[in-house]
Order: C-alpha cells, then structure tokens, then sequence
C-alpha cells in the first residue's frame, strides 16, 4: 500500500515535470524530423539574432553607438542567460520558489541598471577622471547593455514559463520597429545615421531597411512561436498569425505614405521648394566619424520648421555634412545648401551644389552667439567662421580630404574636443615689418547641436568650457585664432602655394577640373590685367573674384541639382546660383591658375551685425561657403565672391536685443575657470537618500551574505550540544542554495530519502538530526563526536554539490538568501 | 491476570527464552514474527507490518478486503507463530470465528453447559478464549454478536451467565469485513469501530507475489517450510509489549503532532466527530512499536506518517458518506508534520 503511494507520488512528480517550459518543447519534438531538429537546435541562435535585432532597433533612436552596441550585445546573450536561469529555475524540485527568484533578480538587475546609470552620469569624479567620452561609454554599457540584458532576458525566462508570454516578445520586437519607423516618418532621418547612410548610397529607403531589420526580428520570433508551438496550441499559433498580418499592415502603413509624399516628388523634380538637406552621394571622403556623432554639419537648426533647415526633412540626407547652410553674400541673403546629393539618392548624381534656404523663407534662427574677447575688424569686413574645408575633387564636387591626405587641412577641428585642441596654425610670418595676423580669442556658445566647432579663421587652439546653461547652451567653447589682419591690398606682391608641401598635398590643393573652359576663362579674365601683375598670383585670383562678382547672379532658387556636374552648369549655364556654386566656380577658376584653392564653408557674419559691441549672433541663415586661396607665410586666405545681381529678397535683419542678451549670459555665466558644481547647490536631500539607499543596498548583501557565511561556518564553532542542528542546517541551506527543499508536511526522513541518490551522507546526518532532537536523552546519539558531525556535513555539502554542474555551483554561492529557504 | 509461564511444562517443545527486558529482545520477537508471517503469507508485507504493530500495541485490526486475499492464512500463521508456554489453561493459539446472521453471542463468548454426568453446569469457552482470533466477514452477524466481540475486545474479558471471566493477555483480534458485498450486512457504528487500532484496507498483491504464490503452493500446503523458523512465546509478546511501552521514547514533540492532528480533524468542516482522545492514546503504543519495528528506539514523524491514515481514518465520522477520509486525514496530519520538522530544526 505504502509503495503504491509512492509510485503514484512519483507518477504526479513526472507528470508535473514534464508540465514545464523547456521540457514540453522538447517532449513535442520528440517525434518528429528534421524540421524540428533544426528548430531545437537553431533556435537559441536564432533567438539571440532576433533579440539583438529588437534591442537594436529600440536603442538606436536613443542613444549613440557604444549604447547601442550594448544594447545589442545585452540582448543577444539574454537568450543563453534565459536558458541557463530557466534550466536553474525548472530543475529539481522547488520550483516556484525559485522561478520567482530569477524573475525577481531579473527584475532588479533592470531597476538597478537604470539607477546606477543614473547615478553614473553624475558621478563627477568619475567624469573628471575618464572625461566625458569614456563616461558616455560607459553609461551605454551600463544602462542599454544591462537593462536589455535584464529586460530580454525576463520576457524569457517568463516564455519558458508560460509560452503565452512568448507572444509579448513578437510585441516587443514589433514595438521597437514601430518605435524606430515612427522616427524615420515622413521622411525624416534618424539614427543609426550609418545604417540611413549606408541604405541611402546603395540607393535604398532607410525606413525599408529598418522595416525589413524589424521585420526579420519579428519572423523570426513568431516562427520560433509557431514552430516550437507547432500541434500542441493552436490558438497560439492563431494568435501569432494574427499578430504577424497586423504587422505587415502596420508596415505597409508606416512606409505607404512616404512614397506618396508631395514632398519627396518636389525633390525629384529637383526643384528647391524647400530647402532640405541632401543625401550626399558616395564620397571618397572619410568623415564617417561624423555619422555617429548624427548631426548634420552645419546643420542650422534642429528643428523641423526650419526651412533651411538642413538635414532633417528627407530620407535623402546625409549624415555628415549635410547641407551647408544658407550664406549671407553682401548685403544679399544668400543660402547655400552645400553639399550632398539630391534626392534621387542614387548617390551618382554629380551635383554639388544644392539648394538653397533662404529663399523659400524660413524663419532664420540664432544657432550660436560668438562674444570676440579681443576687438578685432576683418579686413574683409565679414567674421568667417570655418568649420570645414573642402579640398578633395571627388568627380563631382569638392568634398574634405580623405584619409589619403593627412596633412591637408589640418587647421579645421573634426569634432568636438574633450579637452584642449590645437589645430594647425597659419605658417608664421618671417618678415616683422608688419603683422599678417593678430591673436584674437572668442567664446562660442552653441544654440544648437553642431558636429564639430567653428572658429573665426584660422584657429589655433579649441578650448571646451563648462556650459552656464545646459537649458539654453548646447556647448561652449573658447577659441583662439591668428585671424587675418594685413588688408587685401598689401597681398599683391606675395606668392601662392606653398613650398613645404608634399606632392600629394600640392597636387590636392591645385587639382583642377577636367573640364578645360575653365582653363580658358580664367586665361580670359587673367588677360584684362595689366601687364605688370599678370605673373603676380594673388593680383590674378582677384581679377577672378571681380569678374565673378560682376558675372554671376545669386539666387537659392537655382541649385543646378540636375546637372550631371553642377559647377559647370552654373558657370557655363545661366550663372545663377549661391556661394556654395561660386565657391567652386572660384576654385577651380583659381586653381586652373596655379593657386591653391579650397572651399571653405561655416559661417558668415557681417561685421556691422555686432553693432559695436563685442558679441553677434550667428544664425541659420548665415551658412556660408566661400572660396580661399593660399598665400605663402600666411595661409589660408578669405577671398569671397560678392555677386553684384541678387534675385532673393533680403533677409531679417539680426534681432539686436536677442543678440545683446545672449551675449550678456555667456560674457557673464561663463566663468569659466569656476567650477562647474559651484553653480549648482549641493542637494543634500537627493545626495542623502541616494546614499542611504546605496547604504541600505550595501547592508542588505552584506547582512544576507554575512548570514549564509555564519550558517556555514557555525557547525564548528557550536556548542557540542547544538551540533546535530548546526550541522543539519548547513546540509539544508546547501540543499536550498540549489533550489531543493523539503515540501511542507514532508518529514526530514522522506525527504532525505527523495535525495539519497544525490547525498548519502545527508541521510545519517538527518538521522543524527531527528533522534537527537525526539530521542530519550540518553540516547547514543548524544555521544556522536564532533569530528564525525563535521566530516558527515562536510561529505554531505560536497555529495550535493557534486551533483551539479560547476556554474550551478556558482549561482548556488552567490545564492544571497538561500537560507531562508532552508526548512 | 498476569500469569507466570510454566517453565517447566512437559509440553514445551523448546527452552523457554530469558524473559524480555530490552528493546533488542523485544525487536527479536518482532524479527522472528515477520520472518514467519513472510514465509507464509507473500506480498503482504505492508500488512504484517502493521498487524505485528497491532500486536505489541496491544490493539485489534480490522482488515477491509475481499474473500480468497489470505486473512485467514495471515492469521493463522500468526496464531501458529506463537506458542503457548501456558498449555495447562483453556487457551488455544488460533481460533477462527465465521459471523453469520444466525450467530448467537454464546456462540463468540462460550456458554454454560449442563454436565449430566457430574450433575453440574460446567462453562465450555467460546472461540475468543485463545490468543489470536481470526473473526471473518465480522459485519455479517447481528449487533448484538458483534458487541459480545467488541466487549471482549474492548475489555479482555467476557461475561457469562454474570461470571466475568478474564481472557488471555495477548488476545488479539483480527476482524475482516468485506465492502463491496454490503447486502444483508450489520454495518459497524463508529463506537465499535473505534475498538480496533487498524482498519486496513488491503489492495490486490503485487504480480511478483502472486505468482510466487502460485509456486510455493505445494511447500507451503505440506507446511514443512514453518517448521524451522523460530517462533516466539506468548510471554516473549507481552514482555516486549512491555518493553516497548516503558523503552521506546516518545517526545513531547509527537504528542504534541498529535494533538494538533486531532484538532485539526475535529474543526474541519466536512468532519462531523474527529479523532477522539481515546484514539490518540491508543495510538502511542502504535507508534512506539512501529518505531521499534523500524529498530529505532523513539518515535519521529515517520512513525506517525505512516501510522495515521490506518488510525484514524476509520475514527472520523463525515458529515457526507464519502470515501475522502484517507485524504481529510492527510490533510489533518499536513501541518503536525510541518510543525514537527520544524521543531527539531529550531528546539532541541
């Protein structure tokens, strides 16, 4: 009678085995072929790549690559994590107990990934010590790569569970390419910009891209669902099918509209009715640094509504140098749409030059304010402000130089420093008889993000200072430039180019366009000089400029942006356009005749906009391009084009009170030097509970580590007397640590007997254990030796841990509180 | 009523053994008890098990089971296990009673039966003046046969003709009733069935057994297999009785488990009368003889595991008939358990 119990008891156990995740998948597989071998043996790899998809797309609109590289990772190894803690939590007998434990930790790893990042970002010490990159680095792995790991790995260990919950997951992934398609609507570009980049030059839709990323996330996962699913729970599958179709319609709807957009056929028409930011075609230039940093550069304003605004309108654009914004020529409110491609995306469009802001009329918005801390007129009555140089002939236009080039155009910062940066200075003068530059220092504080500083040319040195007003202020940063101050007139006598150069420099510098009219013109314009300053270079590169100037007409309505090469379609066309096309035109005008030449592009600001005072305001719509020419013992050399003819009507006038107030807050909050925690009052009520709490987090492990420590060690420092409770103890919360515990109203007996397999020893220590505890105390048992208890226990832990496998060993000592488990 | 074994009796067939006084004796008796009883009877060994417990506990079984299952091959071979060392008395070792309809109590009891010869009533005892008594289908009589057992039972002894006449120490009942064939039956009340320590109701025997059954058929018909194993004396079971009782240790912890066990039984709600005291005191004898037959010298929750659906789920009387008492009784002895176990962990 008794064993007929026990087999039926044994019996129920199975079956309620066999009730459980894993081993239900597994038992449906049993007997079928080589589709489910396949499953079973492809799917925690096929999981992982879904989970890595998924965590991908939900990180990628957040944060910058380290974190998304840690999401990704987090994600992926969730899936092995999920299946180690749901064999752990599966296996043995204390299943809920344990199951809840995992979910529990689970939980908190979450929680306390999203505190401790928290927290990271404001540890000033740390900040101070690895600086801010290192910190941002950090902060990706520790908030995205953690609570991805937490979150992924909790929906899993859930699904092993209850395979109902493996529906949530397709959500998931089905969220995050929601998420992701919904910052990529209307055409709008987002991160990950390498990805949108990338999608773009090969002549893709990034949203299509991202769909078919998401998509694939989301197969993967309900074919896993289905296929592991397969037979036993149709309304499952049923459910997943459902889900899958809205899906797709959901996909169809996100993408749908974007083809059908008034917008992008505007752009296919090439016609500049807005002003967007272009995507770039395949340049040899190597700027993908920039990508990541997902501004675009010069980018005027962040913000949609602006109209010329760069970059955010159109799948199209490209990341790093988007458009270059509008330009103020004269008096003329010019806009540049530098560089990129139109919106063919095909990337072999030629044209350069693309279009313009400022005539569709968007309002112009400040993007920084620059307060000058030396008085300092250009000669050219223009404050430039570089922040790029273009000196590579890449068949179509001019892009920066690549990587071929190491020493050409160092004197631009690529992005934004960490700590001092200095560029490469102007050559030095050798004659004394009169200054070519003076010293002039600047703070320039951004409005809005920007991919790398700009400084009145030529800069020398970078210097990040701490930002007053992180409300207001993106960034602030001091620069200290050589900045031009021989007048044109005095440059005559000089020569171009300089002799240090390499060959491969030179020939950068002075790469002409193939195209032999624009030889001949500049032969033709050279001509009109007088005889006596034909061999002079400089007196031959103003003879261009002037002819320009009277040539050309400036317009933002014309960008060429259909013309196989857009310089000369401008110049040999109907010579309307904007300075980023008579910067090239000069260019190559210029280089034809042996100077060297570049495009430079940033900033344009009239001297007369800072009203006397020492601060202007750099707007949108002050985007410039402009050419320059090098001029021996002093470099890079302003010489703009101002078009005589202007077809745009003028722009707003700077709003002077802005401008004045903006530079009072960064003349007077940026004391620079002073420390950046002084402008904040210490919060001592959020300090104090953040350090109570990490007090009380801190107590707890080691009060519960503290415990299960003094359980193990108490056998042999008890009292003879609570020895056989001692040793017994330490047996059970070595059973605990592995999940194993008797079941309520289980005697010690039976349940040393359940593990006898497992642990021999325990059997006679749970003897010793109950007859010292319910015999008379004269019982023998009383005179067992301490020695024996001990190598009983000892046997004992070692048989149980034997038992398994060295990572469940692991887990068991980490286990903080497994003794409360122990009954 | 305590006799001294005549040691010198010419009708013993062995020397007597040295009376009992430890628990090593006393598990002797139990060893060589369950080495006959397995000769005999196969696959029953759950069920020697308990009525060798029954036996030291000084209690009476009442076996649940259907015809052709080996009661009578049980309890004959216990009664042939043990010898009587006090041959002079009336006492037999093995008697068997058949109940039916028509039994009278004079029939169970013994009756008064005029001697013509010597012109005087002499009492001729009834079947229950022997050491073990076999009553088969026991609800098959009328109550008032049936009280004429339990008061014997109850009382070890019987009263005849207002003469009470003491029966043996070890008289052991062993009552068998059959549940399926209820027709034309006297069902016992709850009272009667509170006199017996076990119901046991007994399962088909394992295939193994039966056919070792089978193929032991003719040994065991010739009988030649019990002759050598030894046998115990009817003063060897009550010394260990006796031994038991004063050297097997019951902790507070156990009565305190059985308390709690009747309590619980008594504020459930599909019980209508828990386990009554009477039961828990009969049951700590059980218990300390099932510790000794586990040749373990206290008592621990094992021993109160295993002993308490065949204690006390014939004592509960349900509120509906149903046949859930084994389950109410696991539910009742859940949480004494628990407490037990805790207990050694957190006092000793």
């Amino acid at each position: 009678m008794a064993l007929n119990r026990i087999a039926a008891f044994k019996g129920g156990r199975r079956l309620h085995e066999t009730g459980t995740g894993t081993n239900m998948t597994a038992a449906t597989y049993a007997d079928d072929g080589r589709l489910d071998h396949l499953v079973r043996t492809m799917r925690v790899p096929l999981r992982m790549f879904a989970a890595a998809l998924t965590g991908f797309m939900f990180t990628s609109q957040l944060t910058v690559t380290s974190g998304v590289v840690a999401a990704t990772l987090g994600a992926a190894l969730s899936v092995p994590l999920a299946v180690l803690l749901g064999r752990f939590a599966d296996d043995g007998t204390g299943t809920a107990v344990r199951r809840a434990w995992v979910v529990a930790c689970l939980l908190g790893l979450v929680v306390l990934a999203a505190a401790a990042s928290g927290m990271w970002l404001h540890w000033t010490a740390a900040a101070s010590t690895l600086g801010p990159a290192r910190m941002l680095w950090w902060y990706g792995w520790i908030r995205h790569g953690l609570m991805a790991l937490g979150a992924f790995a909790l929906l899993r260990v859930l699904a092993l569970r209850r395979p109902g919950v493996a529906v949530v997951e397709v959500l998931v992934s089905m969220a995050a390419l929601g998420w992701a398609l919904a910052a990529h609507r209307d055409g709008i570009i987002a991160r990950p910009l390498w990805l949108s980049d990338w999608a773009w030059r090969q002549g893709l839709e990034p949203t299509h891209v991202l769909a078919a990323i998401g998509a694939a996330a989301v197969i993967v996962h309900a074919v896993l669902i289905v296929l592991e699913r397969r037979g036993s729970r149709p309304l499952s599958s049923a459910l997943v099918m459902t889900t899958l179709v809205i899906g797709a319609v959901m996909l169809w709807r996100a993408y749908a509209p974007a083809q059908g957009d008034p917008l992008a056929s505007r752009l296919e028409d090439g016609l500049g009715g807005r002003t967007e930011a272009l995507g770039d075609p395949p340049r040899s230039a190597p700027n993908t640094e920039q990508s990541s940093d997902g501004r675009i550069d010069g980018e005027p304003s962040p913000s949609g509504d602006d109209a010329g605004g760069a970059g955010q309108q159109h799948p199209a654009s490209d990341n790093d140098r988007g458009n270059l914004p509008p330009a103020q020529m004269g008096d003329e409110n010019a806009a540049v749409g530098d560089d990129s491609t139109q919106s063919q995306a095909q990337g072999t469009s030629p044209n350069d030059n693309r279009d313009p802001n400022g005539g569709s009329g968007g309002a112009p918005n400040p993007v920084a304010v620059v307060v000058l801390e030396n008085d300092y007129s250009p000669p050219s009555q223009g404050y430039y402000l570089r922040q790029d140089a273009w000196s590579q002939w890449n068949g179509h236009r001019l892009v920066p130089a690549g990587p071929r080039h190491p020493e050409a155009d160092n004197d631009v910062a690529k992005g934004f420093p960490s700590d001092v940066l200095q560029v490469q200075p102007p050559p030095p003068a050798p004659d004394t008889a009169e200054p070519l530059r003076t010293q002039v220092s600047a703070k320039v504080a951004l409005l809005t993000e920007h991919h790398a500083p700009f400084a009145i040319e030529s800069p020398v040195r970078f210097t990040p200072l701490p930002n007053p007003n992180p409300d207001r202020f993106k960034r602030l940063y001091r620069v200290s430039s050589l900045a031009q101050t021989v007048p044109y007139e005095s440059l005559f006598a000089r020569k171009a180019n300089e002799p240090a150069w390499s060959e491969s420099t030179r020939a950068l510098y002075l790469q002409p366009h193939p195209d032999p009219r624009f030889a001949q013109l500049a032969d033709r314009i050279v001509q009109t000089l007088p005889e006596h300053l034909r061999p002079q270079p400089f007196a031959r590169a103003v003879a261009i400029k002037l002819h320009l100037d009277k040539s050309l007409t400036y317009s933002t309505r014309e960008r060429h942006a259909d013309a196989e090469d857009p310089t000369v379609d401008f110049l040999f066309g109907n010579r309307t356009g904007y300075c980023v096309h008579f910067a090239h035109a000069a260019v190559f005008l210029l280089r034809s005749q042996g100077i060297a030449a570049r495009v430079g592009t940033g900033y344009m600001v009239e001297e007369q906009a800072r009203k006397g005072g020492s601060a202007f305001l750099v707007r949108n719509v002050d985007a410039h391009a402009w050419p320059e020419l090098y001029v021996r013992d002093l470099g890079w050399v302003v010489l703009d084009i101002a078009p005589e003819n202007n077809l745009d009507e003028a722009g707003e006038p700077v709003d002077d009170d802005l401008q004045r107030l903006l530079g009072e807050m960064v003349r007077e909050q940026v004391g620079e030097e002073e420390p950046l925690e002084d402008e904040r009052p210490f919060q001592w009520p959020q300090v104090l509970w953040r350090l109570l709490g990490f007090a009380a987090l801190i107590a707890a492990l080691v009060s519960t580590y503290g415990i299960k420590l003094g359980r193990r060690l108490w056998p042999y420092l008890c009292p003879t007397a609570q020895l056989p409770r001692a040793t017994y103890r330490a047996a059970l919360d070595r059973w605990a640590e592995y999940g194993l515990h008797r079941h309520e109203g289980q005697t010690r007996e039976a349940f040393a007997a359940q593990h006898q397999r497992i642990s021999p020893a325990f059997v006679s220590l749970t003897r010793w254990h109950v007859a010292a505890a319910l015999a008379a105390p004269h019982h023998p048992v009383h005179t067992v030796p301490r020695r024996e208890y001990l190598k009983t226990v000892h046997r004992t832990l070692r048989q149980i841990s034997a038992h398994h496998s060295p990572w469940r060993r692991i887990l068991a000592a980490l286990h903080p509180v497994a003794f409360r488990f122990a009954r | 009523m305590e006799r001294e074994p005549n040691l010198h009796n010419p009708h013993m067939t062995h020397e007597p053994a040295p009376p009992i006084d430890d628990l090593n004796g006393a598990f002797g008796v139990v060893d060589r008890l369950r080495a006959r009883l397995r000769a005999a009877v196969k696959g029953r060994d759950d069920v020697i098990e308990l009525i060798i417990v029954a036996l030291l506990a000084d209690g009476h079984v009442l076996l649940e089971d259907y015809p052709g299952s080996g009661k009578t091959t049980l309890a004959k071979a216990l009664g042939d296990s043990i010898v009587d060392d006090m041959p002079d008395d009336d006492i037999v070792a093995f008697r068997r009673i058949q109940f039916t309809p028509d039994l009278l109590p004079s029939d169970v009891t013994g009756s008064t039966i005029f001697d013509p010869t010597n012109n005087r009533f002499f009492f001729r005892p009834g079947p229950v003046f022997s050491h073990v008594v076999l009553a088969d289908e026991i609800n098959r009589t009328s109550p008032k046969v049936q009280s004429a057992l339990l008061e014997a039972m109850g009382e070890k002894q019987v009263t005849v003709d207002n003469l009470t006449r003491v029966l043996d120490g070890l008289f052991f009942v062993i009552a068998t009733q059959n549940p399926l064939d209820l027709q034309g039956t006297f069902p016992l009340p709850s009272a009667q069935l509170d006199r017996f320590l076990f119901k046991i109701r007994m399962e088909h025997i394992a295939r193994e057994a039966e056919l070792e059954v089978l193929r032991t058929r003719r040994a065991r018909a010739d009988g030649d297999g019990d002759q050598d194993r030894p046998r115990v004396s009817r003063t060897e079971v009550l010394h260990a009785r006796s031994a038991v009782d004063r050297l097997v240790h019951v902790a507070d912890a156990i009565h305190d488990a059985l308390v709690l066990v009747a309590e619980r039984s008594r504020t459930q709600e599909r019980v209508m009368q828990g386990i009554s005291t009477r039961a828990l005191v009969l049951s700590v004898p059980a218990l300390q003889a099932r510790a000794l037959s586990q040749t373990r010298d206290f008592v621990n929750a094992e021993d109160l595991e295993f002993l308490a659906p065949y204690i006390f789920s014939h004592r509960l009387e349900l509120g509906a008939p149903s046949e859930q008492t084994q389950s109410i009784v696991q539910d009742c002895l859940r949480p004494a358990l628990e407490s037990l176990a805790r207990v050694t962990l957190h006092r000793i």
